[in-house]
């Protein structure tokens, strides 16, 4: 069954339209299209492996004397920690995650974990992938089950004209439990698409076998010899057809490098699942002498560099409004510190989703610290990990809520990472048309100030198909943006700056 | 696909003892059965095929031994020789010689499940290379190897204070003042008793939070000699204050034992079932199938749970029980086992005959084993001394995949590659001192029983390499490829048509399964 079979059989009234079409003075003038909602949109998931010190990471601005008090010989210096806000600071080795986060292509979650949290790499992790809570043993993960939802007869008849890449494909060395489904695995691994193991399809093995353990196992095995050729010749093909992006500097570089090739070659693949290991910081998290150096930073400044290359490759291919990129671990770390210089396994710690799509802000209090602390005490949760990927499976990937809702036990919040919600609390103008032509819209009224300013460009289903974050001049009247179109009467335009929304139809001219 | 409702149960097997059935029996204990050995099997029948694979069987008496490769400033023991006893060095070296070794000793020993046990136990209650030991190691392995057969409850008292899982598991960190709770959790989480459903805040149902913390403290003052690497008791550190358990233990208070309170912690773990249960769903799970439903659980573990339970757990009895079941041998169950990566690599060289450098040949046999094993294991997922965590390699708990988790789209290609180019002699040349090596088609060719005759030759090669028979049309393509290398060069040989064939046999998803 494909989607729109899918859409037809439930109700199409369960598919939700962006907040902003719902309301009342906005309805008239755009009937949103529920049908198909099959995106092209693509999500790059990175699992900090081991349990990343939030602390460390994004530490708490205004209770760092406090902190002090708890991990004197692994704290940062004051003076040399980034500056988000008036709450949050930033490792001094990011500094591609600090200029992301100051064009608002950084989102922070603050605080992410379950209630009950497990302090075992092994359970936790099983318990954010398969997005359930501590006491559940869930056997498919959050993103297979999402994927089921447009997939629904995966691994038959793929792959197909339409899907030819793999549904998702892991850099992990290993399939995961977040991309399985209640059939099978969505993932295919791979290690390098530029390079094509040699993988005989058998061809006498196709008879049909007496009932029981063999058979089973043989079935899976001719899926997964049938898949694996199959995905294995078209991820090559599709990679060699990509653009030349170079190598990165690190692992998760190169695959991120490897990622934004397949993107622009046209693959299909929705989630890439990347891993950066090394996070288990018992001891020598930092070097003796100097907190500003070490094992952890290192790590943050590898991240850093890659997911900020990422972003700069992205924008250079023109696909970044179609990619967003989540980074977690399984937990944060303890807040006293050892005497070996590192810190132990912890609870909540603090979540990025980065990209052109989201609106750049942080969610939660970055003042992390509880009133009393001991040994034992660990940051506490302030955001649910399903909300997370309730909130992206809604609004990201345009899935119905019903659906979504049926994936998590949990009465998720949502969290607004791409701005739909905040605008309809923020005052809306109804501005008039603006135009379009030669790769520049008209800015609307001309009483912009100087400064940040948001464009977003969704066609009629309200999906958005292209953003960008741009500073403007308070003089300036056009500004260049880039979008693929086909319908060139069904698009809409929405601008944000500070408190204000503007937004209309975008028409074309010849 | 449907899963096949399996209902035999631990009656002794009555059935037909063919090449079939003790090929079965004797692929899922050793790390592949070779020709002779099966037809040897067939003729002493199953009972005296048990007996020779549970024959007492002592750990191996040639240890691993110092190659060039070590640091000879940190080196102490003398090139050729085994470093074992040579307590106070420790390098890289030995531990990759140590696992190289296990290789060998895999493929080299006679018809016995000691190997296979061993690497059983190991999964079950694994200690890790990070303990910076080769001697530790070894001493842990062989602490498994002498015990696969005695008794689980000494085992499981013996590794409580062995000096490597004192090590691996913090157990030397484990003090009144500050008592430390890794091995304690491990010990009943995955060791023993398993946990059971989440009841209440820390309520396991099998074990609860607070006995974690108690069963900690009964282990506090056991610690390891840095100097003599063995393990020891220190009172001073030994919390004496009274330890109660819950009422998943029957509020059980263990005190005033001093260094024989673990023994009494074992006693009261073991003296519930659900120990037997558990260590019983991880035999089967490794050696018969990870599908465990309700008529598995009814017919096959309930019984053998007893059977351990009531026999104090003795182990061979169990073993045995399995092993000769009309569910062991059910036509359902046969064939349906992933091979493991160890078990695949091994089981290629050892049923195909290929012989590994001598043991005097230092250099060249570790360079051998590590190339073409211990590296090829780990980029299938399966590092030896190295799973990913303490509960072992995840194909034998992470459902719902289990042993599926072997295969994708990475490791099934090398898998494949692996095994044909082992048919072509060019695996592992060139790196290093390893030597390229072959499946040994002229000692296989002299081994059948009459190679004029392609249909027989190509029966018993499928017979040999795969779990079931083949569909005849299936058999037909293989003959095919037999004769097609004849047609293509008049002059080819019988070995060069055997290796057609082993490819295309090894090429087959049905190779993968034992």
């Amino acid at each position: 069954m494909d989607r729109r079979k899918f859409i037809n059989t439930v109700s199409a009234g369960v598919i939700s339209a962006p907040a902003i079409f719902r309301s009342e003075t906005f309805a008239s003038q755009i009937e949103p299209l529920l049908q198909n909602s099959e995106t092209d949109r693509v999500m790059v998931y990175i699992d900090l492996s081991g349990g990343c010190d939030g602390l460390n990471m994004l530490p708490p601005l205004e209770q760092y004397e406090e902190l002090k008090k708890y991990r004197e010989n692994i704290i940062l210096p004051e003076n040399q920690i980034l500056r988000l806000d008036s709450e949050t600071g930033m490792h001094p080795s990011m500094p591609h995650l600090y200029q992301m986060f100051q064009q608002k292509e950084l989102s922070i979650v603050h605080g992410v974990s379950y209630p009950d949290p497990n302090m075992s790499h092994f359970r936790s992790r099983e318990i954010l992938w398969s997005g359930s809570n501590s006491k559940d043993y869930v056997e498919t993960g959050w993103m297979g089950r999402s994927l089921n939802v447009d997939h629904p007869i995966f691994p038959d008849e793929y792959p197909n004209t339409e899907f030819s890449e793999p549904i998702a494909l892991s850099f992990n060395s290993k399939t995961s439990l977040i991309t399985q489904g209640p059939n099978s695995n969505f993932a295919t691994v791979s290690n390098n698409p530029n390079k094509l193991s040699s993988f005989k399809q058998d061809t006498i093995s196709n008879y049909k076998a007496d009932d029981g353990r063999y058979a089973e196992e043989l079935d899976f095995l001719r899926t997964s010899q049938r898949l694996s050729a199959a995905y294995n010749q078209n991820l090559y093909d599709s990679y060699r057809s990509g653009p030349e992006i170079g190598k990165g500097n690190s692992g998760l570089g190169t695959d991120l490098k490897d990622v934004v090739r397949l993107i622009k070659a046209g693959s299909k693949t929705k989630i890439y699942v990347l891993t950066q290991g090394g996070y288990d910081t018992h001891k020598g998290q930092v070097i003796s002498g100097d907190a500003t150096l070490g094992k952890h930073a290192d790590l943050l400044g590898e991240l850093s560099e890659a997911i900020g290359t990422f972003m700069q490759d992205l924008k250079d291919q023109n696909i970044d409004q179609k990619v967003i990129g989540l980074v977690s671990t399984e937990f944060g770390r303890r807040i006293m510190s050892n005497a070996s210089l590192g810190c132990d396994h912890g609870h909540a710690s603090p979540w990025l989703l980065f990209g052109t799509p989201t609106t750049g802000q942080i969610f939660g209090k970055g003042s992390v610290l509880p009133n009393v602390v001991d040994k034992k005490t660990n940051v506490p949760m302030q955001h649910d990990h399903r909300d997370i990927y309730s909130s992206l499976l809604k609004d990201w990937f345009q899935l119905p809520k019903a659906s979504v809702d049926s994936m998590f036990t949990h009465r998720n919040q949502h969290i607004d990472f791409f701005g739909i919600e905040s605008t309809t609390s923020m005052v809306q103008k109804m501005s008039s048309p603006i135009f379009m032509n030669n790769g520049k819209i008209t800015l609307p009224i001309d009483s912009f100030a100087n400064g940040l300013l948001r464009i977003e460009i969704m066609d009629g289903r309200g999906r958005i198909v292209s953003s960008k974050n741009t500073n403007i001049m308070s003089n300036q009247k056009e500004v260049p943006i880039m979008f693929n179109h086909s319908h060139i009467n069904n698009y809409y335009y929405r601008i944000r700056q500070k408190n204000y929304v503007h937004q209309g139809r975008l028409l074309f001219t010849k | 696909m449907a899963r096949t409702n399996i209902s035999s149960g631990l009656n002794e097997y009555q059935g037909n003892w063919s090449f079939a059935e003790a090929r079965h029996l004797l692929n899922r204990t050793l790390f592949g059965a070779k020709l002779t050995e099966i037809n040897s099997a067939v003729g002493d029948g199953l009972n005296s095929t048990i007996n020779s694979l549970f024959s007492p069987n002592e750990a191996p008496n040639s240890p691993p031994i110092t190659n060039s490769y070590h640091d000879n400033k940190k080196e102490t023991a003398p090139l050729g020789k085994t470093w074992i006893n040579e307590i106070n060095v420790d390098n890289m070296h030995r531990r990759e010689g140590l696992f190289a070794w296990t290789i060998g000793e895999m493929i080299e020993q006679n018809v016995s499940i000691r190997e296979r046990m061993a690497l059983f136990l190991y999964n079950h209650m694994p200690v890790t290379r990070d303990i910076y030991s080769g001697t530790l190691l070894y001493q842990y392995t062989n602490l498994l190897r002498d015990h696969y057969q005695s008794n689980l409850k000494t085992l499981v008292e013996k590794v409580c204070i062995s000096p490597a899982m004192l090590r691996f598991l913090d157990g030397d960190d484990n003090r009144s003042s500050a008592p430390n709770e890794n091995f304690a959790r491990e010990l009943l989480e995955l060791f023993t008793i398993g946990k059971g459903p989440l009841r209440g805040n820390g309520d396991y149902t099998n074990y609860t939070e607070s006995d974690v913390l108690s069963a900690a403290k009964v282990m506090t003052g056991w610690r390891v000699n840095q100097n003599t690497i063995t393990s020891y008791f220190d009172e001073k550190r030994h919390d004496t204050q009274d330890k109660t358990f819950s009422n998943a233990f029957n509020n059980t208070v263990i005190t005033g034992n001093g260094d024989q309170e673990y023994k009494q912690l074992i006693d009261m773990i073991f003296a519930q079932k659900e120990v037997a249960r558990y260590f019983c769903r991880k035999l089967y799970r490794f050696f018969v199938h990870y599908r465990l439903d309700n008529t598995i659980e009814k017919n096959i573990i309930e019984p053998l749970a007893d059977l351990l339970y009531k026999g104090n757990y003795e182990l061979a009895p169990v073993y045995k029980k399995l092993f000769k079941s009309e569910h062991f041998f059910d036509i359902k169950i046969r064939g349906g086992l992933i091979k493991n990566p160890v078990e695949y690599t091994t089981s290629l060289y050892r049923t195909g005959l290929a012989i590994l450098p001598k043991k005097t040949d230092y250099d060249k046999r570790f360079d051998t084993l590590k190339w073409g094993f211990t590296k090829v294991t780990t980029s299938l997922n399966m590092e030896l001394g190295n799973p990913p965590s303490v509960a072992g390699w995840q194909a034998y708990y992470s459902a719902p995949l289990y042993h599926q988790k072997w295969i994708d789209s990475v490791t099934y290609p090398i898998r494949q590659s692996y095994a044909v180019s082992m048919t072509k002699g060019k695996s592992i040349g060139g790196k290093h001192n390893a030597t390229d090596i072959q499946i040994n088609f002229t000692q296989i060719k002299s081994q059948l029983t009459d190679i004029s005759s392609t249909k027989l030759v190509v029966k018993e090669c499928i017979a040999l390499l795969l779990p079931l028979p083949l569909p005849v049309s299936a058999q037909e393509s293989l003959e095919d490829i037999y004769t097609q290398v004849k047609k293509d060069k008049a002059m080819a040989t019988i070995e060069q048509q055997l290796q057609a064939l082993f490819e295309a046999i090894y090429t087959m998803p049905e190779y993968q399964l034992s």
